[in-house]
């Protein structure tokens, strides 16, 4: 077993364990939205950033493993302001509160956070949406790149993202793929887990 | 030994579908020398060739003695953390590494030094690389060069094919990075990343590259620099006796452009001006992940100790000056629209944060900029510093903030 400090309480947690795991055993809620219990840790959306004594920078609960002696702050000042800031981000990179899906505005509500400061005023190419196939589709304005959907594409690889910075978007296969001409056999998977409404099924 | 896809297309292309309105292509390398007094020249020159290295081989003994020698000269990475070297590698040997991945991307648009040791002293820069295998127990190594370096590789090859017998116990492929400058591919997760085939994204840490790197096995990135001060480090006594030699691209408005051996904690004026530089307004210090500093606030030590509290830091060791022609505000801007094109856009501190950045710049006229606005960009800079995966999120806020500090009236701290 291992020993560690989350929120100057004492606990014990087994080895490989996250500090997301181990602190959600003790009824402490880290908010998360790029985590999904069972699909790979992305730690793309650092929602879940915490204070870990000896690292001048927040670590993502979601993927940080357990060591000894580890001293965590859950809910510092630091993490809180930066976790308000990321849903900010999230809100002012789509133009709007309402713009975003039910779930995800669920996740702002979550946080306190009900509108951006600023709003961003590049807005996602709607041509991009044509990528989808006759069973998926794709709504790239959604998208909140959460990398759900890629890590459970992951055996099939089919999902991933190109491009950079303001213009960076969902793609299928190697190149600029349409859904359809991929591998993807429309099982379904990523729709599943997408919270943004960005992929969804037709019909 | 695991051979990287000869291109790796998918991650080149999926990053570079232009675009509209971003500079994007191949690292412009200028013609560009080595100036004033060298070590490395003088190594080349006078010393023996491979003289450490042959040393060290067939003397594994005393290798622990070695590593003990290099621990105690406090060499630091010259990549751009400073993080020592000892540091690294005493976290990795324990992990037994598999790879050693040596970084010459040398993504910053205004850095050369890597290039010049690429260029100019090939035996040297993989005798450091035989070094470090040697004293790490590691047989395979990877050389990643900028793909704007590929003129070097022809050197770099006839080098291992001429001292086969020196280097046979070694693997030692040198791979070309993307045509196509690539500014993230210089972290070193994203580096791991690119040579296995994948998008050339960053990982988070941990799990650190010495517990998971290449292909899933502990794996030692140093930056090319740093490991080709290790030959001149075990040959000559004194040279890191209290000092700490780094090579620095000095450009810009001076008479002499070009890179310098400089001693960290030399007086940034005299330092400056043995590049010829008479009419400074100001200068970017450590590249364009660094900061602004006018000219009133130059006569300063150039180390971090000193840097750190101005909000700059040695980095990769890049200078720039700018004469009085030059406008601060126009800096600044493009080194921020820059991060904002490079962002790999992974992350959303750093996918969001940098547009963020680009948009306060936007609306900045003059030295005016309302204290609303200010307050929630300072409130973005802290979110990316602290959450960004990696240095490029982290590190992006830096030119705005020290030119508020430093040419404007704004922000104080």
């Amino acid at each position: 077993m291992i020993s560690l400090k989350i929120n100057k309480q004492v606990v014990q947690a087994r080895p490989g364990q996250t500090l997301l795991q181990v602190a959600g055993k003790q009824g402490i809620d880290i908010p998360t939205i790029c985590h999904l219990p069972g699909l790979e840790a992305r730690s793309v959306c650092r929602i879940c950033s915490v204070e870990v004594r000896g690292h001048r920078h927040l670590l993502p609960a979601c993927s940080t493993v357990v060591e000894h002696n580890m001293e965590v702050e859950t809910h510092s000042q630091k993490s809180v302001q930066a976790r308000k800031v990321l849903m900010e981000f999230i809100i002012a990179e789509h133009g709007g509160l309402e713009r975003l899906s039910p779930q995800v505005r669920g996740y702002a509500e979550t946080l306190g956070v009900v509108q951006a400061q600023f709003y961003l005023q590049e807005q996602k190419a709607p041509d991009c949406n044509r990528y989808g196939s006759d069973y998926i589709r794709l709504h790239q304005e959604q998208c909140i790149h959460c990398d759900r959907c890629i890590a459970a594409c992951r055996d099939q690889q089919v999902i991933s993202r190109a491009r950079r910075g303001a213009a960076t978007q969902l793609t299928f296969g190697v190149g600029d793929q349409v859904l359809a001409d991929t591998h993807c056999t429309s099982c379904g998977d990523c729709v599943a887990v997408c919270p943004s409404g960005a992929l969804s099924e037709h019909g | 030994m695991p051979v990287p896809p000869e291109s790796n297309a998918y991650s080149v292309r999926s990053f570079y579908t232009p675009l509209p309105g971003s500079a994007q292509g191949t690292k412009h390398v200028p013609d560009i020398a080595g100036q004033g007094p060298s070590h490395f020249a003088d190594y080349v020159a006078t010393g023996s060739p491979f003289s450490a290295l042959k040393k060290i081989d067939g003397a594994q003994a005393s290798h622990g003695e070695t590593l003990r020698r290099i621990f105690a000269s406090g060499l630091r990475g010259c990549g751009g953390s400073h993080m020592p070297l000892a540091d690294k590698w005493q976290a990795a040997l324990p992990h037994r590494p598999r790879y050693l991945v040596v970084n010459g991307m040398e993504g910053e648009p205004y850095t050369f030094k890597d290039y010049l040791l690429l260029r100019d002293y090939p035996e040297v820069v993989l005798e450091g690389i035989a070094i470090s295998c040697a004293l790490l127990g590691i047989r395979e190594a990877y050389l990643v060069i900028n793909g704007a370096y590929d003129a070097c590789r022809g050197a770099l090859e006839k080098t291992l094919a001429k001292n086969g017998t020196l280097f046979a116990q070694f693997d030692i492929r040198i791979i070309a990075g993307p045509e196509v400058d690539l500014y993230v591919l210089g972290e070193e997760t994203a580096l791991l990343n690119y040579l296995e085939g994948r998008r050339g994204e960053p990982r988070p840490k941990p799990p650190y590259p010495h517990e998971q790197g290449l292909w899933g096995r502990p794996t030692v990135i140093n930056n090319v620099e740093t490991l080709s001060w290790l030959p001149l480090l075990l040959t000559s006594p004194g040279l890191f006796d209290g000092s700490h030699p780094k090579l620095v691209t000095l450009l810009g408005d001076v008479a002499r452009p070009g890179i310098y051996e400089v001693t960290l904690g030399e007086r940034l004026p005299a330092l400056l001006q043995r590049a010829g530089a008479d009419n400074i307004a100001f200068v970017e210090v450590g590249g364009i992940s660094g900061g602004l500093l006018p000219a009133d606030l130059l006569d300063i030590a150039y180390e971090d100790e000193a840097l750190r509290p101005l909000g700059l830091q040695v980095g990769s060791g890049t200078l720039r000056v700018f004469d009085a022609s030059r406008d601060p505000l126009d800096e600044m801007r493009q080194a921020v629209e820059f991060f904002k094109d490079e962002s790999c856009g992974r992350c959303t501190p750093c996918r969001v944060g940098t547009q963020e950045l680009a948009r306060f710049v936007g609306n900045l006229s003059g030295n005016a900029a309302d204290s609303e606005a200010l307050h929630w960009l300072q409130r973005v800079a802290h979110a990316m510093a602290y959450t960004s995966t990696c240095g490029l999120g982290r590190a992006a806020p830096a030119p705005l903030l020290t030119y508020l500090r430093h040419f404007t009236d704004t922000l104080d701290d």
